[in-house]
């Protein structure tokens, strides 16, 4: 199954990748003046910032769903006539999803910045057919689903070791793109299908 | 937010204390009439005295982590006036921004009314809950107080400036505190000393400039500005007056440079170092503690240094100052820091003819021993041989420090390239579906 982590920073079986992508970053990271250069503190941002992108696409997806759709619409349908299916089809649904995660840099346990990752995606689901039963999904005929992501790091402060005594980077406005991705994945083999289906509500 | 801990006492001094030296001074001011023939105006006014009270509430909290003040409020009783607050918030990750005379639901008290409480208003910082005390102080017992709040709200735009309120005549200052409109992006005001002055209060107020923290995420084309409001807690009371001790001054003792070494930090001093003092004060033998206040003096100390400034068990005053300043080098002196604690007292009023509303004085109406000539002649030599002991230990302990200087940063450099961690404090995710954001 498939990660926003993987998308933006590589498969984990593409260790080149990987590497290149991490590396690629935290030179970006480096050069705005946002880390220290000369030790790992841009490398180990970098890899917290694709720690917190660990999620399965799929988990995404059903997220919107269940947040605002037709498939929501007939969950309730279905569940408030009990027994009921109803076959939907979407021609096209459209989400974007935001994360964003302040987090601190600390050096020798003292802390040296403070930062926002701001992670974006947005996703385009075409052509889904599925089967709604009774408040779940149980059966995913066809789904194909483009998904566009990128992270954005902004530096809130900037600190001298345990002190207050502060000043921020001056970044562009949104903060430094730190990494991009784009994949185009079929939903049939993204989305797990338990037994029971996935509940919608 | 946690729920209380709800702590709450109230350490009570009965004026027994207080209405044995006011008899005292009678006694004196009588000794050539008989005791029958005192002035009756002045035997009630001593009488009434005897039955005031203080009492000190306090109230323990746990602050969870947000990113916005919030507010915690602990009340005086039906019965009592509020004569001052404060707070104990020893952890750093605490930033205490506001404390301030109020209702039982935090309002702020407006200006001329009277308030029931005392609020504080805290950032926490840190992703682990973090434990605050907040403490008022309360009179009671006298019937003839009342005390009333004056404000000052401005909005300045200077870097550093001061903000003064003054007690309505007939009435004097026994607390005061601060509050100011809280904007992380735009600027907040920082309140460096909250103090007492002649006839009112005064707190002197830093903007967050550009380049601060508090500038962090902003438009470096936004002005600093910041509205600030300072309180003044005015007694008004037909047996009691408010009198200030003598100033207690507590240098700030400078700890050892912090250097960043080879973290390229750009427009922050070289190397920082910690400053701090403490101390306690109360209020003579016959007198009731009102409250207090510190004036810090320049340079000024990183934002939010003040960590405790309240009222406490006795009831006495405590007052810790734990911040940093920055130095051009690791081998720069520091530039002194003095701390002043300001103590205001209630004594009973003994003037003649004093039966009508308590004046504001600068001189405790029953005066604080005096030591004698021989007394301060023995205290000065005591004192030049101990500055002179301490000054050998302080060279000794400068020299130590030259000698292992190297071996330290060599330490330091080598722990910098072992120890990096990136900790996550908060993570927020939401969709945006059909243009609206859920």
């Amino acid at each position: 199954m498939t990660t926003l982590r993987e998308i933006l920073f590589g498969g984990t079986g593409r260790a080149g990748e990987l590497a290149d992508q991490t590396e690629q970053a935290a030179r970006r990271l480096v050069e705005a003046g946002a880390v220290p250069a000369g030790n790992n503190v841009a490398r180990a941002v970098v890899r917290k910032a694709g720690e917190l992108l660990d999620i399965e696409i799929s988990d995404v997806v059903v997220g919107a769903w269940r947040t605002g759709s037709a498939l929501l619409d007939a969950a309730r349908q279905t569940r408030a006539q009990q027994g009921t299916s109803r076959e939907v089809t979407v021609h096209t649904y459209s989400f974007g999803w935001d994360q964003e995660s302040d987090v601190e840099v600390n050096v020798n346990r003292s802390t040296i910045a403070e930062m926002t990752f701001l992670a974006t995606a947005q996703a385009e689901l075409t052509a889904l057919a599925v089967t709604v039963h009774n408040g779940c999904i149980t059966a995913l005929h066809h789904g194909n689903l483009d998904l566009s992501a990128h992270v954005r790091v902004q530096i809130n402060a900037m600190r001298t070791p345990k002190g207050d005594v502060a000043s921020a980077t001056p970044l562009a406005l949104g903060g430094l793109t730190l990494v991009e991705g784009f994949r185009t994945v079929d939903l049939r083999y993204e989305v797990r299908l338990p037994a029971a289906g996935i509940p919608l509500l | 937010m946690m729920p209380s801990l709800g702590v709450r006492r109230a350490l009570s001094r009965r004026l027994p204390r207080l209405a044995l030296p006011a008899l005292a001074a009678i006694a004196s001011l009588t000794t050539a009439a008989p005791a029958s023939a005192a002035p009756p105006a002045l035997a009630a006014a001593v009488a009434a005295a005897a039955a005031a009270n203080v009492s000190v509430h306090t109230k323990t909290v746990e602050v969870d982590y947000a990113t916005q003040p919030q507010l915690f409020t602990v009340d005086c009783g039906p019965d009592e006036e509020v004569l001052s607050g404060g707070y104990s918030a020893p952890d750093p990750a605490i930033r205490v921004v506001f404390s301030y005379p109020s209702n039982p639901q935090g309002v702020a008290t407006p200006d001329g009314a009277r308030p029931r409480s005392w609020t504080v208003g805290v950032v926490n910082s840190s992703d682990t809950p973090v434990r605050l005390q907040l403490a008022a102080t309360c009179l009671t017992g006298d019937a003839s107080a009342a005390s009333r709040v004056a404000v000052l709200m401005q909005t300045r735009a200077e870097s550093a400036y001061s903000l003064t309120v003054g007690c309505p005549t007939g009435t004097a200052r026994t607390g005061g505190g601060h509050a100011s409109v809280w904007s992380p992006v735009t600027g907040t005001a920082v309140v460096r000393s909250s103090y007492p002055v002649a006839r009112g209060w005064r707190v002197d107020v830093a903007t967050a400039a550009p380049g601060s923290l508090a500038f962090a995420t902003a438009d470096p084309d936004v002005q600093a500005r910041a509205t600030a409001s300072v309180y003044a807690v005015c007694l008004a009371s037909g047996d009691l007056e408010v009198a200030e001790r003598e100033p207690v001054n507590v240098d700030l003792v400078a700890g050892q440079p912090v250097c960043p070494g080879d973290i390229a930090i750009p427009t922050v001093a070289a190397c920082v170092t910690r400053r701090f003092g403490e101390t306690t004060v109360q209020c003579g033998e016959g007198q009731l503690f009102a409250g207090a206040g510190y004036q810090i003096s320049d340079p000024p100390l990183s934002l939010h240094s003040v960590r405790v400034a309240t009222p406490a068990a006795g009831p006495v005053w405590t007052v810790t100052v734990d911040g940093w300043t920055p130095l051009p080098s690791a081998t720069a002196q520091p530039t002194p820091i003095r701390m002043v604690v300001r103590t205001l007292c209630l004594v009973a009023q003994v003037a003649a003819g004093t039966a009508g509303p308590a004046a504001t004085t600068q001189n405790p109406a029953l005066p604080l021993p005096e030591p004698s000539r021989p007394e301060l002649q023995a205290r000065s030599d005591f004192s030049v041989l101990v500055g002179a002991g301490l000054l050998v230990l302080a060279l000794l302990l400068l020299l130590l420090l030259l000698l292992a200087l190297p071996a330290l940063r060599r330490g330091g450099r080598r722990r910098l390239a072992g120890s990096v961690e990136v900790v996550v404090r908060g993570v927020r995710t939401g969709y945006r579906i059909g243009g609206e954001r859920r």
